[in-house]
């Protein structure tokens, strides 16, 4: 099947549909072990940002390892861009981050990122240019040369995202991003996709990190014991549409007994007053921001978005000039539009 | 064995997206199956290459390959200390040395290179890039037999040169074998004086095996200035092959760590591989006529391979006899190579504990 799949959902193409999906582990002897996935369906649309939320063992990992192609299912389908996750036109099309950074601990970063890139036939100084960008825009220039085994883990979790993106890919899968960073790490990852969502690129990614899920995500899907239990955009989970907050400047004590003693005549209940309050990431980000401007320590990590855009409009060049894998024909790749 | 074909023919075709519409004509079609052969030999020497430096840098491998060449040159002594003729006994304790680390250099080759990639490591990751597992599959056993080339690159000469000082130090060039023992020192101590400098691993030291090797070839080739040249079973090409049986031992031995390694855990495809190279050194020795005959139908008879550090200088059989060895392992390590790819086929690439 090679037409695009196109469904509207929201003036948006649909590029990966998973149908009725179920995966069953099986032990030895073929007796099942564990139902990971039990008729799971979902559709992801072009440019969207897409969450896979859940606990431990709630099948997360399972269903991103069966959308690259490196699981089977057990029963359902999976489509990418109308086509299978295992055929390597599709990979062409997939930039994929595991849970665990399994990258060579003996190459550096360097050679880890041109190696990848190797894979999906970039000629070589086009492989030097971005495995360049892709090291500044992820904070790594400085440490590019030093074995991946001498990194913390979060310096390990930037090299996977940025082998991840090294064929500036379609389709972006991310298990658990930003585990083991630091919250500026973490907030400048979350940038760099969300810039990604932004540029046209379609991002898949699992957390069991509630706030990095509704920070960035446009549409998330709870997942329990491996069956879906919810999925829409977070404002259709989380809003109560019959509460709502009044948010007011500093007002004084009269008028605050006024508005509350009219609420409670009309409505009968006692509304809660108190001062709203900032997130830790807010508090944590604006505390490490100052103590940069004042020290001018090094900054690692992607500094500024217009690193990604920069990463990004030189992909969409190469999309035209490149010598790309047949895949790029003929996949409905070409009406990628740049955000206004 | 044609399901063994339709199997290699999926392997390569693979959920490509490569295959070739019938509409185009015949010269297009070869030169789309040519370009698409291009991108698969890119992709087994990327991964190739990355493998044998991933092995290259792990401590314990370049350990192992220095450790037999110092082990190789220290053999000299034992007559010196004994008195004795043991000069074949020497020999004899080289080639077994090169046999015992090669195996366990190929046991360590297979598990991290294959089970470990595929269930622990970056096997997870590289297959989900456009690459297909027959390529993946080929890289990796390129890879341990290229691995296996440099070892005995490495111990080869140094087992040529102990062989032949073993007769007497006194016969011992020191003109042009010193250099290759200096040489087996300084490595080291170069290496981690660099890793100071550089503040990188010491583990890269493999490369600075290269000098010592570089050396000890020069030594071996290089006619004696005053000592006796060396004759008969002392003869650089008789002891050439004796090398080579056993560097043939290892390639089929890596074969089969390799094949066993696409599924079993690195603890059971070790102690197969080990139990494989019991029966096959047995095999002609048990009396069973039916066990015998399995047992050789399953596994070569080692001791040919061996033999030939046994065979007469003068013998015309030695050349027909390695020939013969020479093919039987092609044709052992190919069908295991086969066999490899019919285990790996259609395998989920994840961790074991999901």
């Amino acid at each position: 099947m090679h037409a695009v799949q196109q469904r509207e959902n929201g003036n948006r193409e649909t590029v990966v549909v998973l149908r009725d999906l179920t995966k069953i582990y099986r032990d030895f002897w073929r007796r099942t072990r564990i139902r990971a996935v039990q008729h799971l369906s979902i559709e992801v649309s072009r440019g969207e940002v897409f969450g896979l939320l859940g606990p431990n063992g709630s099948g997360k990992t399972t269903t991103l390892k069966m959308l690259v192609g490196l699981l089977h299912p057990t029963s359902g389908s999976i489509s990418i861009l109308g086509r299978s996750p295992r055929s390597a036109a599709t990979r062409h099309l997939l930039g994929y981050l595991p849970e665990e950074s399994l990258l060579y601990p003996f190459l550096s970063a360097r050679e880890a990122l041109d190696f990848y890139g190797q894979l999906f036939d970039l000629p070589a100084a086009e492989r030097r240019r971005r495995v360049d960008q892709l090291l500044e825009m992820t904070g790594l220039v400085h440490v590019a040369d030093r074995p991946i085994g001498q990194y913390s883990r979060g310096m390990v979790r930037r090299v996977g995202l940025a082998q991840a993106l090294i064929n500036d890919p379609d389709i972006i899968v991310l298990d658990e991003p930003t585990a083991g960073m630091d919250p500026l790490a973490s907030r400048q990852v979350k940038d760099i996709l969300r810039s990604l969502a932004d540029h046209g690129r379609t991002v898949i990614l699992s957390s069991h990190l509630l706030a990095d899920v509704e920070d960035i995500c446009d549409r998330i899907a709870v997942l329990y014991n491996g069956r879906l239990r919810a999925v829409g955009t977070v404002e259709e989970l989380l809003v109560h549409e019959d509460r709502f907050i009044v948010s007011l400047p500093a007002a004084d004590t009269d008028l605050l007994r006024m508005i509350t003693g009219e609420i409670r005549r009309r409505m009968g209940s006692e509304p809660e007053v108190s001062h709203p309050r900032r997130n830790l990431e807010d508090f944590f980000l604006e505390l490490i921001r100052t103590a940069k401007d004042t020290e001018t320590a090094d900054f690692s990590g992607a500094s500024e978005p217009g690193l990604v855009a920069e990463y990004l409009s030189h992909g969409e060049e190469d999309k035209h000039t490149l010598p790309r894998a047949s895949s790029r024909q003929g996949n409905g790749n070409d009406n990628i539009a740049d955000p206004p | 064995m044609s399901t063994a074909i339709d199997c290699i023919r999926a392997l390569c075709h693979h959920d490509t997206g490569t295959s070739i519409p019938m509409s185009i004509s015949a010269a297009d079609r070869s030169e789309v199956r040519a370009e698409s052969v291009a991108r698969a030999t890119l992709h087994v020497a990327a991964v190739l290459r990355v493998t044998l430096l991933d092995l290259l840098r792990r401590p314990i491998v370049p350990t192992l390959m220095y450790s037999v060449a110092v082990l190789i040159a220290v053999m000299p002594f034992i007559p010196f200390l004994t008195l004795g003729q043991e000069n074949r006994l020497v020999r004899d304790a080289n080639l077994s040395l090169i046999l015992m680390f090669g195996i366990a250099l190929s046991v360590y080759a297979a598990g991290t290179g294959l089970y470990r990639e595929i269930h622990r490591g970056g096997g997870e990751l590289l297959l989900s890039k456009p690459i297909s597992p027959l390529a993946f599959l080929a890289a990796k056993y390129a890879g341990v037999i290229v691995l296996l080339a440099l070892f005995m690159l490495a111990a080869t000469p140094a087992f040529i040169v102990s062989s032949r000082a073993s007769r007497g130090l006194a016969q011992v060039d020191w003109r042009l074998e010193g250099p290759l023992l200096a040489g087996l020192v300084a490595a080291p101590l170069l290496a981690a004086l660099i890793a100071l400098c550089r503040r990188r691993n010491v583990s890269q030291y493999a490369a600075l095996l290269l000098p010592a090797v570089t050396m000890a070839v020069l030594a071996v080739t290089t006619p004696y200035g005053h000592a006796h040249p060396p004759s008969g079973e002392f003869r650089s090409g008789y002891l050439l092959a004796a090398a080579a049986g056993v560097g043939l031992v290892l390639v089929n031995i890596a074969a089969i760590a390799m094949t066993l390694s696409t599924r079993l855990s690195i603890p059971v495809s070790a102690s197969l591989t080990v139990l494989a190279l019991v029966a096959g050194l047995s095999a002609g020795g048990i009396e069973i006529g039916g066990l015998s005959f399995l047992l050789n139908a399953l596994v070569p008879d080692w001791m040919n391979f061996w033999i030939l550090s046994s065979v007469p200088p003068a013998s015309p059989h030695l050349a027909s006899l390695f020939l013969w060895n020479l093919i039987q392992s092609f044709l052992f390590s190919s069908a295991l190579f086969i066999l490899g790819c019919l285990l790996f086929w259609n395998a989920e690439i994840s961790k074991k504990s999901t």
